[in-house]
C-alpha cells in the first residue's frame, strides 16, 4: 500500500467553511502530501472542518499534520473543527497528547458545521478559544 | 555275554538206523540159531547125514554173514552148539563159519563202515536240506519285514511291523515290543498284539529290572525261551499274577540290537507249549536285529524332525527377539517361545536389579494359544521362591508335585502356585553371569523334562540373557540417543526472521534408530533464508554424534555460502572424515523470500514438496546427486525454481514417506495428496497434517520441516527499509499478528500506534532519509507483550520548534512501560504491555 492509497482526502464546499474529509490511515508516509492540499485551502473559507471519522490511523504525524493546520488557521484567521469519534482511536491520541485542549473537537460533522454556520453570524471565527470563551477581555 | 541259557537240546550222535539194524540183526540170528539147533537135531534122527551137512554147511553159510553183522559180540554162541556134537559136519561147519565169519566180519565190517558213512552222509544232507528250507522261510520273514520297515516312518511303525512280523513267522499268539529309556532304566512298551487289555494297561512301562524275560534278554543281549506254562511260571513266579487271558504257553524274548546298543526287547507268546529250534531263535535275533535299526533310523528322523521344529521355533523366538528393543518386549518373545517350546501352560521370567538382590518376575500365562501377561513383581534374590533358588544357584531345577513345590519353596508357591503342578528351572546366563531365570509350568503332573526338552528350555534362557542385555542396552543408548538429539535438534518454530518455519523432530519408537535425522534453518546477512534436512545413515549415538557435526559443517556452509551445490561440495569433503556421516543425504536450499527464488541441491534426499497457494503440489526433482562421503568425485548440480507467492516448502526425511512394504513412489503421493488437503491451515496445522503419515510405532526417525511466508504467530519480526511507506504495511502485519496476542482491541491499537511511532522516529531522526533498517519485534513473554523496535542510526534530537518528537511522548502515553536506549549502534525502544 502506497501513501496515495493509504488515505483518501475528500473536500466539501460550503459557504463558509471547507470540510475536508480524511480517510484511511495518516502517518509519517502521507501526512505531508495531505498537509499540502489542506494548506492549499486553508483561508478560502472562513471554517476548516477536519472530518476525521473515517480515518481508521492518524499518529503523530498525523497530529502534526492537524497541528500545522491549525496553526495556519490561526494566522490567516479563520476557524479550524476537527471531528473525530469520541472515544475512538483519534480520539484518544488527541486526548493523550492533550490535543483535544488546543483543537475545537466536535463528535459530529453535523455539530461542526452547525457551530462554524452559528458562528459566522455572531463570533468571528479564531477569537473563540477552547473553552469557547473570548479571547478577548 | 553271559551264559547261554537252553531249555532243550536236541540229541545227536549214531544214526537211529544203525541201532534198529543191531537189533534186528540180533532178532534173526537168534531165531536163525534156534531153527538151526532144531534142524540138525531131526536132522540126525531121519535125514541123511549129507543132508544134513549141507543144511549145516548152508545154515552156516547164510547164518554167517547174518551173523557177522553182529560182529563178534553176540555172534559166536549159536555155533558152539556145532561144535560141542563133534560130527564133522560141525567141524566143517566151523570151519566154513570162521571162514565165512571172517569174511562176513570183514564184510561186515566193511559194511558197517560204508554204512555209517552213507549214515552220516543222509544226516548232513537232510540238515542242509532244512537249513535251507528254514534260511528261506527266514529269509522270507526278513524280506516282509523289510518291505513295511521300509513304509514305516516312526518307531511306532517300526515297532508296529515287528509285532505282524513275529506273529506272522512263528504262529505266535501275541507279540510285543518294549524299549528302553534312554537312561536304560525303564522299558515301555511300544507296539503289542494279543495280549489282554488289563496287561496292556499294567505293563506299559516298567523297569527294566522287574523279574521277567525282559530283564534276562537285557542282561543276555541273546533269545530267552521256555517250553511251556510250568517253565515260564518257575522261572518268572511274576507271571502267575496275569490274569486268564496272558498266553501262557511257551514265550520266547529276543533283544532289539543297533549295532551294539540295545534299544529294547522283542516277546512272542504261544497259548500252548513249544520247542523253540535254532532257526526260531535266528529268526527272532535277525528280525530283532533288523528292527533295532529300523527304530535308530526312525528316531533319527524323528529328531530331526524335533530338531527342525525346535529350530523354527528357535528361529520364531529370535526373529522376535531381533524386534524386541524394550525388555518387556524380550520378556514377552521368551515366554512365548519357552511355553510353545516344550508345551507348558505358563513361563515366568525373572530379571535381576543391576545390583542383583533382587528380581523382577513377569510372568505369562497362555490361554487359548494366546500369552497373557500378568503384571511384573519384585521378589528378594533371598525369597524362597523356585527362580530366586535357580537364580542363586546357577543349575536347573525340576520341581515334579505341588506338595515339593509347596514345601521346599512355601513364598514362590503361594504366588505362583496357580500357574501349574510342575515347574522346570533354569538359569538365565549372559556373559557368564547369571541375571535371572526362567521357569516353565506345566498344569498336568508329567515326568521331567527329557534331555532334549531341557536343552530346549536352556537355549531360550541363553537366548533371553542375549536379548535381555541387548534391550537393556538398547533402552540406555536410546535414551542417551534421544537425550543427545534433543540437545542438538531443539523443536519448536519462528527459526528465521524472514520466513516461517515449522521443524518437527520424531525419533524412532523402536530399534535404535533414534539421532540420525536432522534439519536446521539460518538466516543469511543478504536477507535470503537457508535451510536444510539430512539423514545420517547410521543409527544410535554414533549417528546423533555424526548428525551434530554435520549439522555444524552444514550451518557454517550455509552462512558464507550462496550457491547449495558448494555447500554440497564442502559437505562432501568433510563427511569423509566423519565417523558415521558417510553415506548420508542431505537437501539443502536457499530461498530468497523477496523474489521467491529458491535454490537447491540434493545429496542422495527425497524431493523437497512445494505446495501452491492454489493446492496444487509438485516435487523438486532437480539437482540431485549421490549421497556424501562416496569416494567418487562426481558433479554436484543445483536446481532453481521461482514460487508462487504463498507457497509452501515440505521437506523431510524417508521416515515420513517409506513403508517397508511399498515402493517410495506410493508414499510421495500419499504426501502429495496429505499436503494439498491440509495446506490450507497454518504451518503447525500443516505439520500435523503430514505428521499423521507416521505410525505411531516406527522404526525410524523423521524430521520435517515446512517453510512458508512468513505469517505471524507467536513471535513478530519484521525488519523492514527505513522508509515512511513501509509503515503501513508493517502495521496491517503488527495488527494481524497481534489479533491472537489475547490483548483487548484498544490496546492492540495503542501497540500499533506505539510502534509505528517508534519507527517513524526511528525514520526521521536516526536515519534522516539516509536509508537502513528498522526491526520490530513482538513476543508473547510470561504474560506480557514485548515490544521492541530497532534502528541503527544516529539520533538526532528534533529541534525545539518543530512538533516532531511529539512521538515518543505518545509512546509513553500510550504504553505505561516504555525504555529507550540510545547507543552509538543505534537506538531501541522496548515497550511491555501485560496481557490481562
Amino acid at each position: 500500500m502506497r501513501s496515495t492509497e493509504l488515505a483518501t482526502i475528500e473536500f466539501g464546499q460550503a459557504e463558509r467553511a471547507t470540510v475536508a474529509t480524511i480517510g484511511g490511515e495518516v502517518d509519517l508516509s502521507n501526512a505531508d502530501r495531505l498537509l499540502d492540499e489542506l494548506m492549499a485551502r486553508v483561508g478560502t473559507t472562513p471554517w476548516m472542518i477536519l472530518d476525521l471519522t473515517a480515518c481508521a490511523y492518524l499518529d503523530s504525524a498525523g497530529l502534526r499534520m492537524v497541528a500545522r493546520v491549525d496553526e495556519r488557521c490561526r494566522t490567516v484567521g479563520a476557524g479550524l473543527r476537527v471531528v473525530v469519534h469520541p472515544g475512538g482511536s483519534i480520539d484518544r491520541v488527541l486526548a493523550m497528547t492533550r490535543m483535544d485542549e488546543v483543537l475545537t473537537v466536535d463528535p459530529l460533522l453535523r455539530d461542526a458545521l452547525g457551530a462554524a454556520l452559528e458562528e459566522v453570524d455572531g463570533v468571528e471565527p479564531g477569537v473563540e478559544d477552547a473553552d469557547g470563551g473570548a479571547i478577548d477581555p | 555275554m553271559g551264559p547261554h541259557m537252553r531249555s532243550s537240546r536236541r540229541s545227536s550222535g549214531r544214526p537211529v538206523s544203525f541201532s534198529a539194524a543191531l537189533l534186528l540183526g540180533g532178532a534173526v540170528q537168534v531165531a536163525v540159531a534156534i531153527a538151526f539147533a532144531g534142524a540138525s537135531e531131526s536132522a540126525y534122527r531121519g535125514v541123511p547125514t549129507g543132508l544134513g551137512l549141507l543144511v549145516s554147511v548152508l545154515a552156516g553159510v547164510l547164518a554167517g554173514p547174518l551173523a557177522g553183522i553182529l560182529v563178534a559180540l553176540e555172534g559166536g554162541a549159536g555155533f558152539v552148539i556145532f561144535v560141542t556134537n563133534g560130527q564133522l559136519g560141525g567141524w566143517v561147519a566151523v570151519v566154513l563159519w570162521i571162514v565165512a565169519a571172517g569174511v562176513a566180519g570183514a564184510v561186515a565190517d566193511r559194511y558197517r563202515a560204508t554204512g555209517h558213512e552213507r549214515d552220516i552222509a543222509h544226516a548232513s544232507e537232510r540238515r542242509a536240506r532244512q537249513a535251507a528250507e528254514s534260511e528261506s522261510a527266514r529269509l522270507a520273514h526278513l524280506h516282509n519285514l523289510t518291505g513295511r520297515l521300509a513304509d514305516a516312518v516312526t518307531v511306532r511303525d517300526v515297532c508296529g511291523a515287528l509285532v505282524d512280523t513275529a506273529i506272522g513267522s512263528l504262529g505266535a499268539d501275541a507279540s510285543g515290543v518294549a524299549l528302553l529309556s534312554p537312561d536304560g532304566a525303564e522299558l515301555e512298551r511300544v507296539a503289542a498284539r494279543g495280549f489282554p487289555d488289563d496287561v496292556l494297561a499294567a505293563w506299559s512301562r516298567f523297569p527294566a529290572d522287574t523279574p521277567v524275560m525282559a530283564r534276562d534278554v537285557i542282561q543276555g543281549r541273546s533269545v530267552v525261551t521256555v517250553a511251556s506254562a510250568e517253565e515260564a511260571l518257575e522261572r518268572y513266579p511274576l507271571l502267575s499274577s496275569f490274569g486268564d487271558g496272558y498266553p501262557m504257553g511257551a514265550q520266547a524274548a529276543a533283544p532289539l540290537l543297533a549295532g551294539d546298543e540295545l534299544l529294547g526287547v522283542l516277546g512272542v507268546n504261544f497259548r500252548e507249549p513249544r520247542r523253540f529250534s535254532l532257526e526260531d531263535e535266528s529268526l527272532l535275533l535277525a528280525i530283532g536285529r533288523q528292527c533295532g535299526q529300523a527304530i535308530e533310523r526312525a528316531r533319527l528322523f524323528e529328531a530331526e524332525q524335533r530338531a527342525l521344529r525346535r529350530a523354527s521355533r528357535l528361529q520364531e523366538v529370535t526373529a522376535r527377539l531381533a524386534r524386541a528393543v524394550t525388555t518387556e518386549d524380550a520378556a514377552r518373545a521368551i515366554l512365548r517361545g519357552a511355553t510353545g517350546a516344550v508345551g507348558a501352560d505358563a513361563a515366568s521370567i525373572a530379571l535381576a536389579s543391576d545390583d542383583g538382590r533382587s528380581l523382577r518376575v513377569s510372568p505369562g500365562l497362555l490361554s487359548s494359544g494366546t500369552l497373557r501377561l500378568r503384571p511384573p513383581f519384585e521378589i528378594s534374590m533371598n525369597d524362597r521362591t523356585v527362580l530366586a533358588h535357580v537364580y542363586r544357584n546357577g543349575r536347573a531345577l525340576w520341581i515334579a508335585s505341588p506338595d515339593e513345590w509347596k514345601s521346599r519353596f512355601e513364598e514362590g508357591f503361594a504366588t505362583q502356585g496357580d500357574l501349574g503342578r510342575c515347574v522346570y528351572a533354569v538359569p538365565i546366563v549372559a556373559k557368564g553371569e547369571a541375571i535371572g531365570a526362567l521357569a516353565v509350568y506345566f498344569r498336568e503332573e508329567r515326568g521331567k523334562p527329557s534331555a532334549e526338552e531341557a536343552e530346549l528350555i536352556s537355549s531360550f534362557a541363553h537366548q533371553a540373557g542375549v536379548a535381555l542385555e541387548r534391550a537393556r542396552a538398547y533402552e540406555v543408548e536410546h535414551e542417551a540417543a534421544m537425550t543427545l538429539q534433543r540437545n542438538l535438534m531443539p523443536e519448536g518454530t519462528g527459526y528465521s526472521a524472514t520466513v516461517d518455519v515449522d521443524g518437527r523432530y520424531l525419533p524412532a519408537t523402536r530399534g535404535v534408530h533414534v539421532g540420525g535425522d536432522w534439519y536446521d534453518v539460518v538466516d543469511r546477512p543478504d536477507g535470503t533464508v537457508a535451510f536444510a534436512v539430512g539423514d545420517i545413515a547410521g543409527h544410535g549415538l554414533q549417528a546423533a554424534a555424526a548428525m551434530g557435526q554435520v549439522r555444524s559443517a552444514w550451518r557454517a556452509l550455509a552462512l558464507s555460502m550462496t550457491e547449495p551445490n558448494a555447500i554440497l561440495a564442502s559437505l562432501d569433503r568433510f563427511a569423509g572424515g566423519v565417523d558415521g556421516a558417510f553415506f548420508s543425504t542431505i537437501l539443502t536450499l536457499l530461498l530468497d523470500p523477496s523474489r521467491n527464488e529458491l535454490r537447491y541441491a540434493s545429496a542422495g534426499h527425497p524431493p523437497a514438496l512445494v505446495i501452491e497457494p492454489d493446492g496444487s503440489t509438485r516435487f523438486l526433482e532437480g539437482g540431485r546427486s549421490v549421497p556424501l562421503g562416496l569416494p567418487f568425485d562426481l558433479p554436484r548440480p543445483q536446481a532453481q525454481e521461482r514460487l508462487g507467492t504463498g507457497s509452501i516448502l515440505v521437506v523431510y526425511t524417508d521416515g515420513l514417506v517409506e513403508r517397508r512394504d511399498e515402493p517410495l513412489d506410493r508414499g510421495l503421493e500419499r504426501l502429495a495428496e496429505v499436503a494439498s488437503r491440509v495446506r490450507a491451515g497454518s504451518l503447525t496445522e500443516i505439520s500435523d497434517g503430514l505428521l499423521e503419515l507416521v505410525a505411531d510405532d516406527r522404526h525410524d526417525d523423521v524430521a520435517l520441516l515446512t517453510i512458508g511466508p512468513r505469517r505471524p504467530v507467536e513471535v513478530f519480526r519484521r525488519t523492514f527499509p527505513a522508509d515512511a511507506h513501509e509503515l503501513a504495511t508493517m502495521r496491517a502485519d503488527l495488527r494481524t499478528w497481534l489479533e491472537r496476542s489475547g490483548l483487548p482491541t484498544e490496546t492492540r491499537e495503542d501497540v500499533v500506534l506505539a510502534c509505528t511511532e517508534a519507527a517513524t522516529n526511528a525514520i526521521e531522526h536516526a536515519y534522516i532519509g539516509r536509508g537502513g533498517d528498522v526491526l520490530i519485534a513482538a513476543e508473547s513473554e510470561d504474560g506480557a507483550l514485548q515490544v521492541s523496535v530497532t534502528d541503527h542510526g544516529r539520533w538526532r534530537h528534533p529541534r525545539p520548534d518543530d512538533s516532531r518528537g511529539r512521538g515518543l511522548e505518545l509512546v509513553r502515553a500510550v504504553i505505561g512501560d516504555v525504555d529507550v536506549q540510545r547507543g552509538e549502534g543505534g537506538t531501541t525502544v522496548r515497550m511491555r504491555v501485560g496481557i490481562p
